[in-house]
């Protein structure tokens, strides 16, 4: 990685007449890598996976200057084995994920039609009460997905055990199959992704966030060369066709929800009773008033002096 | 009455009389003559210049015949001859001494004084004692204006006491060089000598006249008219020594008679008319002084006391054009351009009048009455400074001037000193007890100087003046009421009452003095003890206000209602004399304890009006600290009825010394102590109220302990918002020791849940469901946390439903269930 962070400082240290060349990437530099880890995207299969890691490799190549390449990933453990072997310098991850691994700092937000979050869907019945004790099939993102399901998505209104025992899925499309091929009552998918009854609707739930996986990848300058060519990309048939910069504010519910804050019970704290706002009771003692001080005004003032003699003229 | 002088030379010769009164009839032979012993004595002369002598002698007889019979060139041929014969006597014996007077007399009668003056000296060397020809001689240096030699030999005759007609000669010339009183000392000496004399007497007139001793000049006058009754001119100076006595009246009588014999002889018709002018016969005057000005067109005094006349007629413009006409014919005197600027004064032209007042001072600096004037324009133009320093100066200048120290006393009084006023009034009326002016001026200065004395406190002096006033006019009313008020201030009610009624009594009903006798009648009765009195005194004090509406009338008519106990009454009429007189103290004194009255009697009972609390706020502290703290106690009260803790604090500390005695005798000790912990509670200010009944008698009452229980709660849930559980439980230890009930025991709950017993809690809280509002809420909350959702949810919607404390998060809660649950959980 240094010496990628090396070479990148040589090439910007290069005169215009290098940089200017059709070629700009060095002999023998190794591209950078991008990783879609999503599941709780709906991708047709791997391919999808894959395309959509290539459309976001040649965003941010076009925008760094420099071979970027996409790779998909089906599992947690394999994407986070790659991360720590250098191999992946950013991810596409669940915004789970990115609140559960605090060190990958973000990059930018994904967004489908214009909007950064999307509510989800729980399938499987009419109700959420006709799912009670039911199975689901449960896409696995992290370790917080109990977490994720019953405070976020279930805003605490159910305890951990309200539904059966799940069905883990690798991904959405996944979770659709476990519950089409009836191994599964329901799955938690993002709106639009379900197939049949709708027990409920949720709040909006953050999308994936491309996030910076190593450390030293990038310059400041240069990660605000890549969110712009992030933003500037192109993402036709993907389940999140865009990016904006990232909002930290936009993962508060779900950071309260899986960091124990919206988590816990019970949700409200005991009321002190107060009494009512007081009128106390004022007694009055007044005394006697015996004749007040007022004095007329002075004698003198009634006076009616003789008339003057006139002036001596 | 001057003689006719003629002047040649610088020769002043005597008249005719003069010389007929040397000489006399008698006296051509030998006049002046020394008694005959005397003469004998003298020397023998020869027998032919002897003879010469009685021929000169001789023709001195017939020129003297001449002169009686009027011939004059008869007599001039006669002292020819005369001069002649006694020229040849001395060529024949120049040691004949005798024949000097006689050519002494005959040069003196030929006006040929250079020629007789060798002669005489001659003569005076050779007899040195010789009295005649020292008379001569002494007459001759007088005719050639040698006038020092020739005084020195006429006094050596006249203290000789032998020729009385140098008396005479002296007494005309001291006459005519304005040394009245040695003239009239040797016309005296001559006329007792020769009292028929009628010219000498006259002229002994004229002199005592000038001395300014009319009375003498008059029985002079009166003298020669006895003897020369047709005498015009002795007519016409026994009328001006009237005039000058005072009596116009005689003056105008005899000067009339004269005006008829000679209607052209502009003096007898200048001086009747003046005469007529001080008999105060303007009219008359006017037309004398148009007579006059007739024949003497250009005459100063004919325009000047025409003017004067005018003047006093009333016709201001008429006598402006007289008077600029004499300034315009002599314009350095002053007397027309001071009675310009009275005139110009009394048309209100101020600028006008300084011009001529400025232009008399300028021509007479130290005149008193211009002074005056300025002095009194000045006043008009309200500089009370300048007018007392000018007034100061004219009496200064003059002063026996009654009416000056008069105005004095005005321009003092309108200076505000009216006890300087007093005493120059009082000077001018020592010095002219009778003129109307004055007594006026000084009536008003005693008056003035009374009710001053009054405002001083010094009812005694008040009354002293008063009296002084009254002695110069008895019977008046508004003196006489006055003294009423005079009589109250001394601390005698009653005598005033009576005074006042019988002003009243008198005075008819339209008078604008009935308002004063009014207010003395009203006063009167207020200042006495009984109720019943100051009842009787509203009416009056009522009417007095009504009819010359005034703050005094206006104060002392409220007072009487805040005194007759009609408050209701007393706060409209104030109210309404307030807005005339919004800084009046008494008005403002009477409302605010009318006020104070009337609130306090509500306090009693309910609410006092606000608008009386705050007018009982301003009770002047001159009424003592135990009004304003009453007035603090109601605010206090007030405010704090009210809710008002933040308006009852500063009034809260103003009582801090409140008198006991302010306060029924039921009130707690510690009452004002109470209050401020009531206003604290109002604000919210629990700590405060904590400190200040925690412990205090008030905690013992069940006021005082309700409000020290409420301190805790506040306390205990001012802790509990702070996630101080330790210090809650405290409070709530101390609000249990006043008192335990459903609310302690429900908070105490709260503590309990925080311990983690949270089913206790929750029976708890069951229990108090219904009692305390917050209790559905924490039950709620204990299911929550046992994990009993659905009777959580059920327990926050019913408190949602309820509303009160916590139910805003009662209803997210709510919220929250139904959108994962969808319509009710």
């Amino acid at each position: 990685m240094r010496s990628l962070i090396f070479a990148l400082i040589a090439l910007l240290a290069l005169p215009l007449s290098a940089t200017a060349q059709p070629e700009a990437a060095p002999q023998g530099e190794a591209p950078l890598v991008v990783g879609v880890y999503a599941p709780r995207l709906r991708f047709a299969n791997s391919l999808a996976r894959n395309r959509l890691a290539e459309q976001l490799a040649d965003a941010l190549s076009a925008g760094l200057g420099r071979p970027v390449k996409g790779r998909g990933f089906v599992s947690a453990t394999e994407l986070k084995n790659q991360v720590n072997a250098g191999a992946v310098h950013f991810a596409l991850v669940e915004a789970q994920t990115h609140v559960e691994q605090p060190q990958w700092p973000a990059l930018a937000q994904s967004t489908r039609g214009g909007h950064p979050s999307r509510p989800m869907v729980l399938t499987g019945g009419a109700s959420v009460s006709a799912l009670a004790g039911a199975s689901l099939a449960e896409i696995t993102v992290g370790a917080k997905d109990d977490w994720f399901r019953t405070h976020y998505l279930m805003q605490s209104q159910v305890t951990p055990g309200y539904f059966g025992a799940g069905k883990a899925a690798r991904d959405a499309q996944g979770a659709l199959s476990l519950v089409s091929l009836g191994k599964a009552r329901g799955a938690f998918v993002y709106q639009g992704d379900q197939a049949g009854p709708v027990a409920l609707t949720t709040r909006a739930v953050p999308l994936p966030v491309i996030v910076i996986t190593a450390r030293d990848a990038l310059s400041g300058e240069l990660k605000q060369q890549a969110a712009r060519a992030l933003q500037a990309g192109r993402y036709p048939g993907a389940p999140v066709d865009g990016f904006m910069p990232y909002n930290t504010a936009l993962m508060g519910p779900l950071r309260g929800a899986l960091t124990g804050a919206l988590a816990r019970r019970p949700q409200h704290t005991p009321l002190m009773a107060t009494p009512e706002r007081p009128a106390p009771e004022i007694p009055a003692y007044p005394g006697a008033l015996g004749p007040l001080p007022l004095s007329p005004p002075s004698p003198g003032a009634g006076f009616s002096l003789p008339p003057p003699p006139g002036d001596l003229l | 009455m001057r003689s006719n002088r003629r002047q040649t030379c610088g020769r002043r010769w005597a008249s005719a009389w003069l010389l007929a009164a040397i000489l006399g009839p008698l006296q051509w032979q030998g006049a002046p003559q020394l008694q005959g012993a005397q003469a004998q004595g003298r020397y023998a002369p020869q027998g032919n210049a002897q003879r010469l002598f009685q021929e000169g002698e001789r023709h001195l007889g017939e020129a003297g015949d001449a002169g009686a019979r009027g011939d004059a060139e008869a007599q001039r041929r006669a002292l020819r001859a005369a001069l002649d014969a006694f020229s040849e006597a001395l060529e024949e014996d120049p040691n004949y001494v005798a024949v000097y007077p006689k050519l002494g007399l005959i040069y003196y009668t030929l006006e040929q004084p250079q020629i007789a003056l060798p002669l005489l000296r001659r003569g005076k060397a050779q007899a040195p004692d010789d009295l005649e020809i020292t008379f001569w001689l002494g007459n001759h240096l007088l005719s050639l204006g040698q006038t020092e030699e020739a005084l020195r030999h006429l006094q050596l005759v006249a203290d000789a006491d032998q020729l009385p007609q140098v008396h005479l000669v002296l007494g005309d010339h001291h006459y005519a060089a304005g040394d009245y009183e040695a003239a009239q000392r040797h016309l005296e000496r001559y006329t007792a000598a020769r009292p028929d004399d009628l010219n000498a007497l006259a002229k002994l007139g004229n002199a005592w006249f000038k001395l300014r001793q009319p009375a003498r000049a008059l029985a002079a006058f009166q003298a020669v008219q006895r003897q020369d009754p047709d005498n015009l001119l002795i007519a016409i100076n026994i009328g001006n020594a009237h005039y000058s006595l005072g009596d116009y009246a005689a003056a105008v009588e005899i000067l009339s008679r004269a005006a008829q014999r000679a209607p052209d002889r502009p003096s007898v018709l200048f001086n009747l008319a003046q005469s007529r002018f001080k008999l105060g016969q303007l009219d008359a005057a006017l037309a004398g002084y148009d007579q006059f000005l007739a024949l003497r067109p250009k005459s100063f005094n004919g325009h000047y006391f025409r003017g004067s006349a005018l003047m006093d007629l009333g016709r201001s413009e008429a006598a402006l054009a007289a008077l600029q006409r004499a300034t315009e014919i002599k314009g350095d005197v002053a007397q027309p351009h001071y009675k310009i600027g009275l005139l110009q004064l009394r048309a209100g032209r101020l600028s006008a009048a300084k011009a001529a007042l400025s232009q008399a001072q300028r021509l007479a600096p130290n005149d008193p009455w211009v002074i005056s004037a300025l002095g009194t324009l000045a006043r008009r133009q309200g500089d009370a400074a300048q007018a007392l320093a000018l007034h100061q100066r004219a009496v200064s200048l003059s002063p026996k001037a009654a009416r000056l120290h008069g105005n004095l006393a005005l321009t003092t009084l309108e200076a505000g000193q009216p006890q300087a006023a007093v005493e120059a009034a009082q000077r001018a009326l020592d010095l002219d007890p009778k003129d109307a002016w004055v007594k006026q001026a000084a009536l008003r200065a005693f008056a003035a100087g009374a009710q001053a004395e009054i405002f001083a406190g010094r009812a005694p002096e008040a009354l002293a003046l008063l009296d002084r006033a009254l002695a110069l006019s008895p019977s008046d009313p508004a003196l006489l009421i006055d003294r009423a008020l005079a009589l109250l201030s001394a601390g005698q009610p009653k005598a005033a009452e009576d005074l006042a009624q019988a002003q009243l009594d008198a005075l008819p009903p339209g008078s604008p003095l009935r308002s004063h006798g009014q207010y003395a009648l009203g006063l009167a009765r207020l200042a006495q003890p009984k109720p019943a009195q100051h009842k009787a005194a509203v009416r009056p004090l009522a009417e007095a206000a009504g009819a010359k509406p005034n703050q005094a009338f206006a104060g002392a008519a409220v007072a009487a209602l805040v005194a007759a106990g009609r408050d209701d009454d007393a706060l409209v009429m104030a109210d309404d004399a307030l807005k005339a007189w919004p800084d009046d103290p008494i008005l403002s004194q009477a409302k605010a304890l009318a006020s104070l009255r009337r609130a306090w009697g509500d306090l009693a009972r309910g609410a006092p009006r606000r608008g009386d609390v705050i007018a009982a706020l301003r009770v002047d502290d001159a009424a003592g600290h135990a009004w304003g703290a009453r007035a603090h106690y109601l605010a206090a009260v007030s405010a704090l009825r009210r809710g008002d803790g933040a308006r009852a604090r500063p009034h809260l500390a103003a009582l801090r010394r409140l008198p006991r005695s302010v306060l029924a005798g039921d009130a707690p000790s510690d009452h004002v102590g109470y209050l401020s912990a009531a206003a604290d509670a109002l604000q919210g200010r629990w700590q405060q109220v904590y400190s200040q009944l925690n412990g205090a008698p008030a905690e013992g009452t069940p006021a005082g302990a309700a409000l020290l229980r409420h301190a805790c709660l506040r306390l205990a849930d001012a802790a509990w918002g702070e996630r101080d559980a330790k210090a809650a439980a405290r409070w709530l230890a101390a609000a249990s020791r006043v008192r335990k009930d459903a609310l302690t025991r429900h908070n105490q709950a709260v503590l309990t849940f925080t311990e983690g017993k949270i089913k206790k809690a929750e029976q708890q809280w069951r229990a108090l469901l219904g009692q305390i509002p917050e209790a559905r809420f924490n039950l709620a909350v204990a299911l929550d946390a046992q994990g009993r959702l659905d009777e959580a949810a059920e327990q926050y919607s019913r408190h949602a439903q309820a509303g009160g404390p916590g139910a805003d998060e009662a209803k997210a809660a709510v919220e929250a269930r139904r959108q994962i649950f969808g319509g009710a959980p």
